[in-house]
């Protein structure tokens, strides 16, 4: 979540101006005048590194990886990088938190940029067909690198056109969690099963005030941006078809788009409006932390946030998975994987310390280290056993989550950002009463069709 | 004499090296790139007008400069008429002038990004002062951020209070007026109204230009705030532009497409888009001043 969070405030005030500027005076990054940081990526023929801890081997060559975490996250990577360039006499890594992806891409256009870094899967696709990516089906087949646990989905979303681009870290999805307390006041016993539930249980859960504004919000509405795609997968959906065809007009998203107009009509889309937008996610004001939300979809990170970051106690809250269709419960445990990934870059001065590096990052041995720290599920299934994940919040329900074959990824597609705010978009208008549900998956439709 | 051209030249050439390298050939350069399909890793492929085109056909693109549209042509006019408001307030002879002037620009000495981020709470719909206000005045109260018909009425709220900039220049330009004027037209009995129309108005309306034509190209630049707006209330992804789109910027538009989808050739002819159309508007004002602007010289 830390990342995620970086992910949308990152790119500060300062960088936004200097985009603009640049933008309007033709952002020529290659052509002099960049305003990137100079990192001497050197490369395999450089100068020794100095700081060599075993001077027996004084050919050590150094790897630059730039990283999008920040505080403990961040140190935690170093401690990892530490480990690296002790375990072994090669390569140095040197490593750097960057905590705004836009700046990345910038430097690694320009070719000064890391020779391994880190991403989400939503934008493997568009960077591998821009050739910023290092496949490494080669470096794999060479090595006889084991990727055989890692959960197919998430596998999946890291290749693009048959090959693999980057190696996935973690999984993520969204669960359900719901807030016991709440559902014990209602006089429920269990969390919803089906879409049908959800609607009648939320209902139930709902508190309003005396002004009609929304008091307790029982649907999963907040944070909306979490519910379009989750619940769509949920429900069975899938946004392409098995031919390529994108597909955001499908059953799926309809269920899932009538069910949050059916709640949003019942208690009023401007109470609604206001109760969303006065919280803040994952903060003080964050409705299901101060008991004031029943039912919330959201990631692997929330329990580990919760409790070892925030370090909320009393709050009582039970995970389980999302809702299925009414009287399909052959699509049950259905949901949107994504996942952290580390790739080399292609522009990369030190492909062979890079894959060494990154061979390294993404072995049994130090992924568990990582995801302990970062509080997060891994991408190879076969450690969910591990005993020092067990502590990690909620962990073992979403291990046992993960082996659902209904998860599915968001289509790997280079226009995979485009794609995916168009549906946003038009979802939005419709979830809020602009649009029919039918009128605004059309229009998806129509404009998804003009991007491929 | 062509000595001194060329020693004058010389002189000059620390800015014009600058100029021609960093200014004129980004410029030059970015033209070119509206023409081409570019995502900056592979090498610009040219593709005519198509960018423009498609610009043309894209619903974010109207939105967006809708919504850059309003916050100028409404906000500039609000600003403007505030600014010189407090301007004439500030312009009169009361104890303790001093202390009030430094009041209403202080707004402006904070940085944007601190200040926007204290109207996010400000304006928060159901913690916010201003509807805790609202409420014990028994009105109405938006949810500023939520509700995409009150998004942009907020950046105008936010952007009257940091007009400080426009005091300072109107006030000065206000003690330019000659007080003999005044005291004539006092003379020949002319009320406060009629002064105002005839010697005041007259008299600050080179400044009155000036400070319209900022406006306009600082308008159609606006970011910052939007920006952070988005951000922060709920939008978990770069390619937000807040409720229903009420706060993708035009700026924050083309930003997105350059840097977030890797479009610079369409970012590019965006920026070329702005600049005709800032260029239109100002010729538009310039060539409309010679009705409404008077200089004292002449």
């Amino acid at each position: 979540m830390n990342k995620k969070g970086l992910q949308k405030l990152g790119t500060g005030f300062l960088t936004a101006t200097i985009a603009i500027s640049l933008s309007l005076t033709g952002c020529s990054t290659n052509n002099g005048g960049s305003s990137e940081p100079s990192k001497s990526a050197g490369g395999a023929s450089s100068q020794p590194a100095s700081e060599s801890p075993k001077s027996e081997n004084k050919e050590r060559s150094e790897v630059s990886f730039w990283y999008l975490w920040t505080g403990a996250e961040g140190e935690a990577m170093e401690k990892l990088i530490a480990e690296f360039n002790g375990s072994q006499d090669q390569y140095t890594v040197k490593g750097l938190s960057v905590p705004d992806m836009q700046k990345i891409i910038v430097a690694l256009s320009s070719g000064s940029g890391p020779d391994v870094t880190d991403n989400f899967s939503s934008n493997t696709a568009s960077y591998a067909e821009k050739g910023i990516l290092e496949p490494l089906d080669e470096y794999i087949a060479r090595d006889n690198y084991d990727i055989s646990d890692f959960v197919p989905a998430v596998l999946d979303s890291s290749k693009y056109d048959g090959k693999l681009y980057a190696l996935p870290s973690n999984v993520s999805f969204n669960m359900m969690f719901y807030n016991k307390k709440l559902f014990a006041e209602a006089g429920i016993a269990n969390p919803p099963k089906t879409d049908e539930e959800l609607l009648e249980f939320a209902v139930k859960l709902t508190q309003v005030n005396a002004d009609k504004t929304i008091k307790v919000l029982g649907f999963p509405d907040y944070p909306f941006v979490y519910y379009p795609n989750s619940m769509t997968y949920a429900m069975g959906g899938d946004y392409i078809s098995a031919d390529g065809k994108l597909t955001p007009n499908n059953p799926g998203t309809l269920t899932a788009l009538k069910l949050i107009q059916s709640y949003r009509e019942q208690f009023g889309q401007d109470n609604i409006a206001k109760f969303s937008s006065s919280a803040k996610y994952m903060d003080a004001t964050d409705p299901f932390m101060t008991g004031n939300q029943a039912i919330r979809f959201d990631g692997p990170w929330f329990g580990h946030i919760v409790k070892n970051v925030l370090k909320i106690t009393d709050l009582d809250y039970g995970v389980a998975p999302l809702p299925a269709p009414a009287g399909k419960p052959e699509l049950a445990g259905g949901g949107e994987v994504s996942s952290s990934t580390f790739f080399i870059a292609k522009s990369a001065k030190n492909k062979e310390g890079a894959w060494a590096f990154l061979s390294w990052l993404m072995s049994k041995e130090t992924m568990v280290k990582m995801n302990k720290d970062f509080g997060s599920l891994p991408a190879r299934s076969s450690l969910y056993d591990d005993p020092s994940l067990q502590s990690i919040p909620d962990f073992q329900a979403f291990a046992e989550a993960a082996k659902s074959p209904n998860l599915k990824s968001f289509p790997a597609i280079s226009v995979q950002a485009e794609y995916n705010k168009v549906i946003a978009d038009e979802f939005e208008l419709a979830a809020n009463g602009k649009k029919s549900a039918e009128d605004a998956l059309k229009a998806a439709e129509e404009k998804s069709q003009k991007l491929q | 004499m062509k000595k001194n051209t060329i020693k004058g030249l010389l002189f000059a050439s620390p800015w014009l090296v600058g100029f021609v390298g960093l200014t004129l050939y980004p410029i030059l350069l970015s033209l070119y790139y509206g023409f081409t399909e570019f995502n900056v890793f592979q090498p610009p492929k040219f593709v005519g007008l198509k960018n423009y085109s498609e610009l043309f056909e894209d619903e974010l693109f109207w939105k967006s400069l809708k919504n850059t549209l309003y916050v100028t042509l409404i906000g500039i006019p609000v600003n403007l008429i505030f600014a010189l408001l407090i301007a004439m307030l500030l312009n009169m002879k009361v104890r303790g002038m001093a202390f009030y002037r430094t009041i209403f620009y202080l707004p402006t000495i904070v940085p944007i990004a601190a200040s926007t981020l204290l109207w996010i709470w400000i304006m928060n719909g159901q913690y916010g002062l201003l509807n805790q206000l609202l409420g014990k005045l028994g009105v109405y109260q938006p949810s500023w951020f939520g509700d995409p018909s009150y998004t942009k009425p907020s950046l105008l709220i936010i952007g009257v209070w940091a007009v400080g900039n426009i005091i300072v220049i109107f006030l000065a330009s206000l003690q330019d007026v000659p007080r003999s004027l005044y005291e004539s037209a006092e003379i020949d009995g002319a009320n406060f109204g009629r002064k105002f129309v005839h010697i005041t108005l007259p008299g600050i309306s080179p400044i009155i230009l000036f400070q319209l034509i900022m406006q306009v190209i600082n308008g159609f630049q606006y970011f910052t705030q939007a920006y952070f707006i988005v951000g922060s209330s709920g939008g978990l992804n770069s390619a937000s532009g807040g409720p229903e789109n009420s706060l993708l910027m035009y700026a924050i538009y083309l930003y997105q497409n350059a840097f977030y989808y890797l479009k610079m050739g369409k970012a590019s002819a965006m920026a070329w888009v702005m600049f005709i159309l800032v260029g239109v508007i100002t010729w538009a004002i310039f060539k409309s001043s010679k009705k409404w602007v008077t200089y004292g010289g002449e």
